[in-house]
């Protein structure tokens, strides 16, 4: 159960009640203290009843009853180290502590850190296996812990000592040099007797491949010669046989010629006796035609014709004769050509293959020359790096025997310093042995304050700022050396200082390498001595880290040996806070963290309770983050905290919450409107100073909670307003106004009260807030009231016309919700119009479609067509552009009307609704239609609005033409009614359904649902119960075998109705599961799931964070399921919370598994599971959204 | 009455007697005369950008920079381009004294050249400032100088005190262009005295949303201003 919301009766019970509380709350606070070597366990079987009180050591005011859970068990460590909570009552240097046994002897003790504002850390030695201690704080002169003599005897113990350690530590240094030059030199010569040996045997390999590749140089330059003397001869006869056989050519070619040229003369020859013939013809036919008296001239012409044709005939003759003969020459010559050119073609082809054999012996010859080349080059290679190999191997080698010998006598004069140390530790651990456990050597400590310095060049200067830095911000007891964030200030990894204090514990003596990787300066010391340093600002190295060139070596013995490490984050853009000591071990092969089991580790006290000397009451604080809320630059945070002591009235304890707010009781919540340190401070004893403590607020990574709006309200109630700053009105102001909680009316009217009594409130603000007290005013049943504030509020804007638009709009509306005047209301919108139609304001428009939606609601559907259609004429909030390249062009209302549909469609109600909202801005007029409204209606109903669901689906029943529609809004409007729980409306409506649509109505299986509305109906009486399920875990969680590891051991809270604590032992191997059964669900929606857990101790986990697996099953399989890790919210307790959708089923079962559980002991308390309704869920988007969603 | 002109059931205007047809001319006359010379008073006062008498660039990434608009590699901001994302916002102020006494604000509009916008559903808000800054002015603080003083919450985020409850504008913008954005009501709260005029305050609030703007002071067809139509009280 939260405590902020029941009070822990045990707390009010008796001492012994208390104190098993108390022991699980710190056991919580400080759960990784127990993860190390030590073999602890905490059975179930432990007799944890705490022993009689001793007597009241002399002077102290207060003590806390501390109980090691793992003394019974374990003889080993000799030490408790118990992280105190101590917060402001300590004296400065917390000298004023000191630590008793059960037998009353007080037992020498350490304080280790201390916050004055937070926790002490003490360390003393433990009494065998006592598991009750008592420490006490609070004296204002506290005597002296250790005699004087005794005191100078230690110091100069203490002194030789130290002296003995740093000289130890430097001779250890010299040997880790010594032995960082021998290795250096010997990796040297072992690379280069490696690279030497590699090259003689390379140079091996070689010689006889150069050998067998010069062979074959020599066969084949041998085969050259013949081809050389082939191709010669080949060449010759080919150039004779193609002398001779041109010269045949030749021949041919004349004779060729002169056959053409004899052609020639026979074709004029034949011509002309063509052209004779043809004369003759035609004379002979002339002398027949020719008249006696010319008959003789044609006579006569015949004669010469004939004569022509003679000569014609004659010549043809010759050249034929002619032609003949140079024709049969040419054909004896060529037929006496054609053997040579046949023979010079076959010698040209001999010629050609030799050469072609000579080029083929040529290419061989140098491919094996170029083998040869390169078997030489490798050689030469081989044998110039054995030679250099041999230079290094002749200059280095000699220095190792010197080198060896050195680092032997380095070695050994370490060994001996190490002796003498170990002598003078010794020394002084005797003188000391019953008066500082810290000669225990067991613990690893880590302080973290406010950095003060300036630079970060070097340890001096980073030593001369941690001196001035000596605010105290936070501490704890840790299992290793690791950091992600800033522990103490999640939001701030900035300029801090961390220290980490303990013992190394070595078993392998060797060299080690160290390394910090983390943001800016770190400096790590082992024995007093600087072993490592990293200056300045950097950023933490990321990927794989070379072994060498980064850290530094120190020789270390096998032992325990005393290690801080120092780092400050400076005002370094970027740094996230992280500190990780790593190591490299002798023969590792790469770094690595250094383990927990590296560090002596003390056993881990809670404390269990603290008690006043004198009996009267006394608490200190303990918090959690309950949720941050975001929402139009709001940020509040809503913190839980519980007063932890013995007092009989928590009503009496007083707290001051430090932001000048103060309240009463043992778990009030509060909430902050800024991040940031707070100065907490929780009044309970009536001498003792308040208990004081620094918390940090953060915005939480974590879901947002849908209910806690609602406690957010419940604590302002509990606030004055009177006492409230300016700032803290204007945020309370701003959420209220965006919660949508119904039970915020009379506070939000007191508060605008409040404001409207501020001077310099702006007028816009002035007006908002009128405007709220109206609106708190009428919904607080008090309309008239309301508009006589509307009326004066009227008057303050008289001058400003949009804020008065805007107060009239407002006036309407409580006339028209609240009063239900629809006459006053319309004379309102119709005021506005009639002013506001020159000025194109939104505002405007809006008052016109509101008129329209008054007609509409009484029925006068024209006019309120009118009005949605002038609407559309008036100030719309679209941008207007000048720009005609570049033009809006918005979304038509047809595409964001289908966009809207598949956003319903799709489950994306909250988008379906922004887009049908900046429809209905942009189009007035779809108001008009069914298809929009009927889309509305779906998304209202879905979304929580059943109100304005029912009002759209009713719209669609009244326009005939969407009657298509009219089964599905029958069944709307039922289900909107079901969401609501008013189940006979409900009931109706799926009657009338079943009557017009029964076709419908069996489809889609109506019938069961009518059922199961009916079963509601009769249980609506216990909707409460329905929807709100606490469930602790020890209610039904079993006790188990304390022989089986594995499994979970109620402890100490198992008498404690509301924590269960959890025994880890072996980190990663352990987890707890945990079923229960949720009845009666809401069909559909989500289920909220939360939990509270202490997680303190999880400061710096070295592994896996602890994870939680949740499973929602329904009755048909159906499952949802989320897995993260655990770590979400901070504080001394902190939440898990997760939403999962709800099945569709009337009861399911969640699964609650948490696994990977570090070694501690863990606290869980209080899981609830709720079913969020719809409404609910909206409420939260809302405020989230704030004013302006998309 | 004698001479007024009454309305029939029908809605014609006729005259009750003879004798009155002249007054009635004269005083529609009249009507019309000085709704003539009420409309013909409004005038308009066009302020430029070069009138921003103070202008200041906010960024999450450089809080103490007065004039981290864009960024160009760490530290390393312009002010060329006013490159609007979440976390990053811009402040400017025009002084309203060239608007002449006894005026009634009728419109006012915010012209700004917007020259690239990325994202889904790109808005820029608008805010009226309600505190006021001035020399030093950045994200972490609102002066500098002669002394620090810090927003209520970085980056003007405080809701009445730093800037107002709510937008004055949500500019849903859908292409680069010359805008057009209504500040009646901001400019009628200041010129009424109702609120003291620290300018306007640009953001974008949706992640993934860049919007470009052209620098305030730039000459030419695209720069920036405030038009405000005015009209005797």
């Amino acid at each position: 159960m939260n405590p902020n919301n029941r009070p822990r009766k045990q707390q009010k019970g008796t001492p012994g009640q208390q104190t098993r509380w108390w022991v699980g709350l710190a056991a919580g606070l400080i759960l990784a203290c127990a993860i190390g070597g030590v073999d602890a366990r905490v059975s179930a079987g432990v007799d944890t009843n705490r022993p009689a009180a001793p007597e009241w050591l002399a002077g102290y005011q207060i003590r806390y009853p501390v109980f090691v859970p793992e003394a019974a068990s374990l003889t080993a460590p000799n030490s408790v180290m118990v992280r105190l909570p101590t917060g402001g009552w300590l004296l400065p240097d917390a000298r004023d502590v000191a630590v008793q046994g059960r037998d009353g002897r007080l037992i020498a003790s350490a304080v280790l850190s201390h916050d004055p504002r937070g926790f002490t850390l003490v360390q003393f030695k433990r009494r065998e296996h006592d598991e009750w201690y008592w420490i006490y704080g609070v004296h204002p002169n506290p005597p002296p812990a250790i005699d004087a003599g005794l005191l100078r005897q230690i110091q100069a113990a203490d002194a030789v000592a130290r002296k003995a350690l740093t000289e130890k530590m430097e001779m250890q240094k010299l040997s880790a040099q010594a032995a960082e030059a021998l290795r250096a030199v010997r990796d040297r010569v072992d690379q280069a007797t490696a690279t030497s040996n590699a090259a003689a045997r390379e140079i091996a390999s070689w010689e006889p491949l150069l050998a067998e590749r010069q062979a074959k140089v020599d066969a084949a330059v041998a085969q050259v010669p013949p081809a050389d003397a082939a191709l010669t001869a080949a060449t010759a006869a080919a150039t004779g046989a193609r002398t001779i056989a041109q010269e045949r050519l030749a021949r041919v070619q004349k004779l060729d010629g002169e056959v053409r040229a004899a052609s020639n003369t026979w074709g004029m020859a034949r011509s002309a006796y063509l052209v004779a013939s043809n004369a003759l013809a035609a004379a002979q036919a002339a002398v027949k035609k020719a008249t006696p008296d010319k008959i003789g001239a044609a006579r006569q012409a015949v004669q010469t014709a004939t004569e022509a044709y003679r000569t014609s005939e004659a010549q043809i003759q010759t050249t034929g004769k002619e032609l003949t003969q140079r024709t049969v020459q040419w054909r004896e010559a060529e037929g006496a050509a054609l053997p040579e050119r046949m023979e010079a073609t076959r010698l040209e082809t001999l010629m050609e293959t030799a050469r072609q054999d000579r080029a083929q012996k040529a290419a061989q010859l140098q491919k094996a020359q170029a083998s040869v080349g390169e078997a030489r080059t490798a050689r030469d290679r081989a044998m110039s790096l054995r030679d250099s190999s041999a230079a290094i191997l002749t200059e280095a080698a000699p220095q190792l025997p010197d080198l060896k010998e050195a680092f032997e006598i380095r070695h050994t004069t370490a060994e001996q310093a190490a002796v003498a140390a170990q002598a003078a530790v010794a020394q002084h651990t005797r003188l000391v042995a019953d008066a500082d456990p810290r000669v225990l050597r067991e613990g690893l400590t880590v302080e973290f304050r406010d950095w003060a310095g300036d630079e970060l060049t070097d340890w001096a200067t980073v030593y001369e700022g941690l001196n001035r830095s000596e605010s105290v911000i936070g501490n704890g007891i840790v299992p290793a050396i690791l950091q992600n964030f800033n522990p103490v200030r999640r939001s701030e990894p900035r300029n801090f200082a961390a220290s980490y204090r303990g013992y190394l514990k070595i078993t392998e003596p060797g060299v080690y390498r160290f390394l910090i990787n983390g943001d800016d300066a770190a400096f790590l010391f082992i024995d007093n001595y600087k072993v490592y340093s990293r200056k300045g600002s950097h950023a933490p190295l990321v990927g794989r880290i070379p072994m060498y060139g980064v850290g530094e070596e120190i020789e270390l013995e096998a032992g325990l040996h005393p290690i801080e490490v120092h780092q400050v984050v400076g005002n370094t853009p970027g740094a996230e806070g992280r500190c990780a000591l790593l190591w490299l071990k002798p023969g590792a092969s790469g770094w690595s963290l250094v383990p927990p089991p590296a560090f002596s580790q003390s056993l881990i006290g809670t404390p269990a309770g603290v008690e006043a000397r004198d009996g009267k009451p006394v608490a200190i604080i303990g918090w959690g983050i309950d949720d941050t809320l975001v929402s139009d630059g709001v940020f509040l945070s809503l913190v839980r905290f519980q007063a932890v002591g013995s007092y009989p009235d928590g009503a009496r304890l007083s707290w001051n919450f430090g932001d000048g707010l103060s309240g009463v009781g043992e778990t009030p919540a509060h909430v902050y409107f800024q991040t940031g340190d707070r100065e907490v401070s929780l009044a309970s004893h009536p001498t003792l100073p308040p208990f004081k403590r620094r918390i940090h607020i953060w915005s939480a990574p974590m879901p947002t909670s849908p209910f806690s709006l609602a406690a957010v309200v419940d604590v302002f109630r509990g606030w004055n307003p009177d006492r409230l700053s300016r700032a803290q009105l204007d945020s309370m102001f701003a959420v209220l106004t965006l919660c949508g909680q119904t039970n915020r009316w009379d506070l939000q009217e007191r508060l605008c009260e409040r404001l409207l009594a501020q001077k310099d409130l702006d007028s816009q603000y002035r007006m908002a807030v009128q405007v709220a007290r109206m609106d708190a005013r009428a919904a607080g049943g008090r309309a008239a009231e309301a508009l006589n504030g509307y009326r004066a509020a009227t008057n303050e804007v008289n001058r400003l016309r949009i804020p008065r638009m805007r107060l009239m709009m407002e006036g309407a509306r409580i006339q028209q919700v609240y009063l239900r005047d629809f006459e006053a209301a319309g004379r309102l919108y119709d005021a506005i119009l009639d002013e506001g139609r020159r000025i194109r304001h939104p505002v405007v428009r809006a008052a016109a479609t509101a008129r329209g939606d008054l007609y509409w609601d009484a029925g006068d559907w024209a006019q309120a067509s009118a009005a949605y259609r002038a609407a559309a004429d008036l100030g719309s909030d679209a941008v207007a552009d000048l720009d005609p390249t570049g033009a809006d062009q918005d979304a038509t209302r047809g595409a964001l009307l289908r966009v809207a549909e598949q956003a319903l469609k799709s489950g994306d109600m909250r988008q379906s609704q922004r887009l049908l909202k900046r429809i209905e801005r942009a189009f007035p007029e779809q108001k008009l239609e069914g298809f929009y409204r009927f889309l509305r209606a779906e998304t209202d109903r879905k979304l929580g609005a059943y109100d304005d669901a029912v009002r759209n689906y009713e719209a669609v029943l009244k326009l005939p033409a969407w009657s298509s529609y009219r089964a599905a809004t029958l069944a709307g409007i039922a289900d909107a009614y079901a969401r609501a729980e008013e189940w006979n409306q409900a009931l109706e409506w799926i009657k009338s359904l079943e009557t017009g649509f029964p076709e419908f109505y069996a489809q889609n299986g109506y019938a069961a649902t009518a059922t199961r509305w009916a079963a509601k109906g009769v249980a609506t009486t216990n909707s409460l119960a329905t929807r709100l399920m606490d469930f602790d875990f020890d209610h039904t969680f079993p006790r188990v075998n304390e022989n089986t590891p594995d499994d979970v051991m109620p402890l100490l809270g198992r008498e404690n109705p509301g924590v269960l604590l959890v025994a880890i032992e072996k980190a990663r191997t352990q987890g707890l599961r945990y079923s229960l059964n949720l009845p009666k669900l809401t069909a559909g929606g989500r289920i909220w799931v939360e939990f509270w857990y202490t997680a303190e101790g999880t400061l710096a986990p070295p592994f896996d964070d602890p994870t939680v697996t949740i499973e929602v099953k329904g009755d048909s399989d159906e499952i949802s399921r989320n897995r993260e890790g655990l770590d979400q919210t901070y504080g001394d307790w902190r939440k898990y919370a997760h939403w999962f959708v709800a099945p569709h089923s009337d009861s399911a079962i969640v699964v609650l598994r948490l696994g990977a559980l570090t070694r501690g002991l863990y606290q869980f308390d209080d899981v609830r599971v709720r079913s969020v309704s719809d409404a609910e869920a909206e409420r939260l988007r809302q405020f989230i959204e704030g004013t302006d969603p998309q | 009455m004698k001479g007024t002109p009454r309305r029939r059931p029908e809605g014609k205007i006729v005259e009750s007697a003879n004798t009155g047809r002249g007054l009635f001319q004269a005083l529609i006359l009249a009507i019309v005369l000085g709704l003539t010379a009420s409309l013909s008073s409004a005038r308009t006062v066009i302020l430029e950008g070069q009138e921003i008498d103070r202008a200041a660039g906010m960024a999450a990434d450089a809080p103490r920079m007065g004039w981290a608009m864009s960024w160009l590699r760490p530290g390393i901001y312009t002010t060329a381009l006013l490159d609007l994302v979440p976390g990053r916002s811009f402040l400017f102020r025009f002084p309203l004294e060239r608007i002449p006494a006894r005026q009634r604000i009728t419109q006012a509009e915010l012209i700004l050249p917007v020259e690239g916008v990325e994202g889904t559903d790109p808005r820029l808000y608008v805010w009226r400032l309600a505190a006021e800054w001035g020399v030093g002015a950045c994200y972490d603080y609102r002066k500098t100088i002669p002394q620090k003083i810090a927003w209520t919450r970085p980056g003007a985020g405080g809701r009445f005190s730093d800037r107002a409850g709510r937008p004055t504008v949500v500019a849903r913008l859908v292409a680069p262009g010359l805008k057009v954005l209504n500040v009646t009501e901001d400019v009628e709260l200041w010129y009424a005295g109702a609120a003291t005029n620290w300018g306007w305050l640009l953001t974008v609030e949706d992640p993934g949303i860049r919007i470009q703007l052209g620098a305030p002071l730039i000459t030419g067809e695209r720069q920036w201003k405030l038009r405000i139509t005015h009209e005797p009280e």
